[in-house]
């Protein structure tokens, strides 16, 4: 042993006395009697001692070691003892012995770097790859579509390494910890194994012929790692499974079903909701208005719903216009109403899908639809000038959009006007210069447009969608941070609350493609020659030039659509006429506007129509409390639209009191939720007012979004019997209306904007039909300038005509002359149900649709000039022009002289 | 009740005193002086040099560890000790093992052991 340790056990030891050596022999053959039997090596152990020893007198620093000094160290270090012997085994008989026990511990062969790149590198791979760039949710369906789903698939990995690591020593083995992460990863993997189990195949092919396709078979891999890792834990704890795994293969399946049963369940709602029974469809919306999942439904109104398991969908495909239906039957709001949903699954700089492939499907359509991304309202200003006493006013809605994204892009908003306001200018920025809009029949311009777009080049248009509602579309906005603007004129009668005021609702969006961000503000000025009024205090009064008042300031997109949008004007009781010069028409003459009370003629029966989506039981308080202003003698019922018509008053009852506040109870009483197609309950109200004409509809209702086949019922209705039944729409939630939208151009149709809260508002409306009650009316008519009297009043600007030949257009369209609507309208420029307004980019293009921009002599300005003012501008130009021929040669001579 | 305890904790430290040699050597090689000085000084293990070096022994007849001597230029050559890949393989499996009676006697302490490991 000395040998070959290759140590001389003499050497160090010259300075140590006999005794003390002698002691130390001593002790090693006690030591060597000890170790006799215990499998240890006595002379390696002697020899382990003796260099110990010495190194322990080198650390004290002993000139000589004397036998004290050597009996206190081994004092110190003890002698092997009982440590070192042999635990003696007693055999256990078999039937006592515990079956934990049956199985001895025995080492189990470290596992290999193998397992370490199948099991926990190429999941761990896998997920972050699937994370970025959502190749799998874009391809079969999303395996991660939540934070859950993410944590979970981590997790498989990430308990595969502290397996591995502890199996090979490196961490310390917590056997029932480490046992239930080891069947939690084998649930999940289980799971997400048999989720791929249909691509499995094309993967090992894809292996096999590319040598790619790895990926899909990760849970696989990860899910082999899992059984062999626990098979070697258990193994080594002498057990035949690890323990804890049939509770954590529970744990992970459970986590995993909980975190996609939201997903399921929508799936099971959008599958129903596909039914051809009604029954089905009912239950599926139900199901997915208390249950579904809000973003899945949205981006199935992209037409992306595979998003999150197309591969599972089988085949049952939701459309987008149902999908856009069952997202307002389930939530009560238009799917463009929000932010649009995340279409892809990738991140980071993976997102390239969502910027580069979100098609904007709807692009020169006839619906505003689905939001577009990079798409924004960069700036936004209104300028509005008042005539108050001639009750009209003339407004210039300037619109800038910005488009963010890599593709060209559309905008499409339908924007609300004043009531009974017409669009009479449109005009488009071409590369900084304003082009004037060509006004021609609806077809004819919508066709020009569509032209144009399908050749990517710049068009703008705006058509009639519904009363008071217009449709804007403006293409192409640049991309990559380009701009668009677009300017629209409108002329709008003044509202006439009394003889000495009158009211004016500005503009506001009710549906748009493009997103407005919080921060933005339209930028309004309105100026008038007698006060203006508002209820908002982001709007500041200030007196303008030469006596006029002016207000200023900004709003928000919901302050512009609320009350804050309403503006009164003070004006002189005493202007019953007014009078304009009308040089659009087809011969010389003037249309004269009279201001006279007239008696109410009270309707026969009273239906309100209450919607009941989400948001409109705010509203409910105060329809209960505005019903007392019902003026007796009148018949009354009130219908609640929540899927199908609900009659809340009991069919139609006299409006007494007892009625009346049993109606309002019930009415208090009522709830609101999803979405409602109001068309069931507007039929049920129409055959109600109808049997005793003239009847009435109150309609109080929240967006109607989605267009709803019956709703061509109502408008037969409305069409055949026309005069019978008089509908008052009162939207209390801004947003699209596609019934009305079908009743555009109806006689019988009116809206009436919110200028305040519901209940004033509606109180105002019932109190007028009490008895003997009068109220003003507007007649404007044309004559013939050489009629006596015929310029009595105000003279006014060319606006007047313009509102007389919209009126006018509508009463055409009512007789069925069509051509002859359509002539007046272009005529006077005006965008109304049967002519539209175009601004095309290039004479060519105007030449083949057949179309002719207006002069930009002839489009309203703001301010309106008069024409009196007009005559003095052109004369002033004519004085100049001549001043300048006079002067050439002086100007030249000035020119060589410089 | 004193003699009982010191009793107990001679068994139980006689079966963990090769497995905290072994996971001394877990992580790198040691020399003999070095490692023997580090298990002596941990707290309640309660052993000397007299009862490690045997021990060393007996582990490296058994083939779990073994040791190499390297000259040293100031003092006795140093002797190195070293996992074997069976003591490698070992380690883990003791360290599972007590883990799991650890844990099990913590929960028959708390009463919550309601698992059945077999």
């Amino acid at each position: 042993m000395k040998a070959l340790n290759g140590c001389e056990p003499e050497v160090g030891m010259k300075n140590w006395t006999s005794a003390a050596r002698q002691k130390l022999e001593d002790y090693f053959g006690r030591v060597r009697e000890d170790l006799r039997g215990s499998g240890a090596d006595a002379e390696e152990v002697t020899e382990d001692l003796r260099r110990h020893i010495q190194q322990e007198v080198e650390a004290l620093g002993l000139g000589i070691v004397t036998e004290g000094d050597v009996g206190r160290i081994l004092a110190r270090i003890g002698a092997p003892g009982e440590f070192v012997r042999e635990a003696e085994r007693v055999p256990m008989p078999k039937s006592e012995a515990p079956a934990s026990a049956k199985e001895i511990p025995k080492p189990v062969k470290p596992p290999g770097w193998w397992w370490l790149v199948l099991g926990v590198a190429l999941p761990l791979g896998t997920v972050i790859f699937e994370y970025l760039t959502g190749a799998c949710a874009a391809a079969l369906f999303d395996p991660l579509p939540n934070v859950v789903h993410v944590l979970l698939t981590l997790l498989v990995p990430a308990g595969n390494l502290w397996l591995w690591l502890a199996l090979r020593g490196v961490v310390r083995v917590r056997p029932l910890a480490m046992g239930g992460v080891a069947g939690l990863g084998i649930g999940v993997s289980t799971v997400y194994a048999l989720l791929f189990l249909p691509v499995s195949p094309l993967a090992v092919l894809g292996i096999v012929v590319y040598g790619l396709g790895l990926v899909p078979l990760a849970p696989y891999f990860a899910l082999a790692t899992g059984l062999v890792l626990q098979g070697k834990l258990a193994r080594s704890l002498g057990l035949p499974r690890s323990p804890n795994l049939w509770l954590g293969m529970l744990a992970g399946i459970t986590a995993f079903s909980l975190a996609s049963a939201p997903l399921w369940v929508t799936r099971t709602g959008i599958e129903m909701v596909n039914s051809e029974e009604e029954a089905t469809r009912e239950r599926g919306v139900r199901l997915l208005r208390n249950w579904g999942l809000e973003e899945e439904l949205l981006r199935a109104c992209y037409g992306r719903m595979g998003r999150s398991g197309e591969l599972y969908s089988w085949g049952k495909r939701l459309r987008p216009e149902l999908a856009r239906q069952v997202y307002y039957r389930a939530y009560g709001r238009a799917f463009n109403s929000v932010p649009p949903p995340k279409l892809y699954a990738g991140r980071a700089s993976w997102n390239v899908m969502e910027q580069e492939f979100t098609w904007d499907f709807d692009q020169g359509g006839d619906q505003v639809a689905g939001r577009v991304k990079g798409l924004g309202l960069a700036a936004s200003r209104q300028d509005v000038t008042v005539d108050p006493d001639a009750a009209l006013a003339y407004l210039e809605w300037t619109l800038e959009f910005r488009n963010d994204s890599p593709l060209q892009r559309e905008a499409r908003a339908q924007v609300l006007l004043p009531e009974g306001a017409v669009v009479s200018r449109l005009t488009l920025w071409i590369e900084g210069e304003e082009r004037e809009a060509a006004f021609g029949g609806r077809g004819q311009v919508k066709a020009a447009y569509k032209e144009v777009v399908s050749a990517r080049r710049d068009p703008v248009l705006v058509t009639t969608c519904g009363p008071d509602r217009v449709l804007v579309q403006c293409f192409p906005v640049p991309p990559n941070g380009g701009l668009m603007k677009a300017r629209l004129g409108i002329t709008a009668p003044l509202a006439l609350e009394s003889p000495a005021e009158a009211r004016l609702r500005l503009p506001c969006f009710l549906e748009r493609n493009f997103s407005v961000r919080d921060s933005l503000r339209h930028s309004l000025w309105i100026d008038s020659p007698s006060e203006l009024k508002t209820g908002s205090s982001q709007l500041s009064p200030e007196p303008g030039a030469e006596g006029r008042y002016t207000l200023r300031g900004a709003l928000s997109e919901t302050e512009l659509a609320g009350a804050a949008g309403v503006v009164r004007v003070e004006r002189d009781p005493g202007v019953e006429r007014a009078w304009a010069r009308d040089t659009r028409g087809e011969s010389e003459g003037m249309v004269r506007q009279i201001i006279r009370s007239r008696p109410v003629v009270a309707p026969g029966r009273v239906i309100l129509v209450i919607d009941g989506t989400r948001g409109m039981e705010a509203a409910y308080a105060g329809v209960a409390k505005a019903l007392a202003a019902l003026p007796a003698g009148l018949s009354f019922a009130c219908i609640l639209a929540a899927d199908g018509a609900v009659d809340v008053s009991g069919g139609v009852r006299p409006a007494d009191p007892k009625s009346v506040e049993e109606c309002a109870r019930q009415l208090r009483r009522a709830s609101a939720g999803g979405g409602h197609d109001n068309t069931a309950a507007l039929i049920r109200a129409w055959e109600l007012a109808a049997k005793e004409p003239p009847g009435l509809i109150l309609w109080l209702h929240g967006p109607q979004p989605e267009a709803f086949d019956d709703s061509w019922n109502l408008v037969h209705r409305f069409e055949r019997g026309a005069g019978k039944v008089r509908l008052v729409s009162m939207q209390v939630i801004p947003g699209p209306n596609r019934i009305l939208e079908r009743l555009d151009g109806l006689a019988d149709i009116r809206t009436q904007s919110l200028t305040g809260d519901i209940e004033s508002d509606l109180r105002a409306l019932l109190s007028r039909f009490a008895a003997g009650a009068r109220e003003l009316e507007i007649v404007r008519e044309r004559a013939d300038i050489r009629e006596p009297g015929v310029g009595d009043g105000k003279e006014t600007s060319l606006h007047l005509a313009r509102l007389w030949a919209a009126a006018e257009t509508v009463r055409l369209q009512q007789k069925r002359d069509l051509a002859g609507a359509m002539k007046l309208a272009t005529r006077y420029q005006l965008v109304t149900p049967v002519s539209g307004a175009v601004v095309l980019e290039t004479q060519q293009q105007y030449e083949r649709a057949g179309l002719e921009p207006v002069p930009a002599t002839s489009v309203p300005m703001i301010p309106e000039p008069s024409p009196a003012a007009l005559l003095l501008v052109g004369c002033g130009l004519f004085w100049l022009h001549r001043w300048v021929i006079r002067n050439r040669p002086r100007w030249g001579s000035l020119w060589r002289g410089l | 009740m004193d003699e009982f305890f010191e009793n107990w904790t001679v068994q139980v430290r006689k079966g963990l005193l090769e497995l905290c040699i072994l996971n001394a050597l877990a992580e790198k090689e040691r020399y003999g002086y070095e490692l023997v000085k580090a298990l002596v000084a941990i707290p309640g293990l309660g052993v000397t040099e007299g009862t490690l070096y045997p021990l060393l022994s007996r582990l490296r007849v058994q083939g779990l560890i073994r040791s190499r001597l390297e000259e040293s230029p100031d003092g006795p050559a140093r002797k190195y000790y070293s996992l074997t890949d069976a003591g490698r393989a070992a380690m883990p499996t003791m360290n599972a093992y007590l883990e799991l009676l650890y844990e099990g006697t913590q929960r028959l302490r708390t009463g919550s052991w309601h698992e059945k490991l077999d």
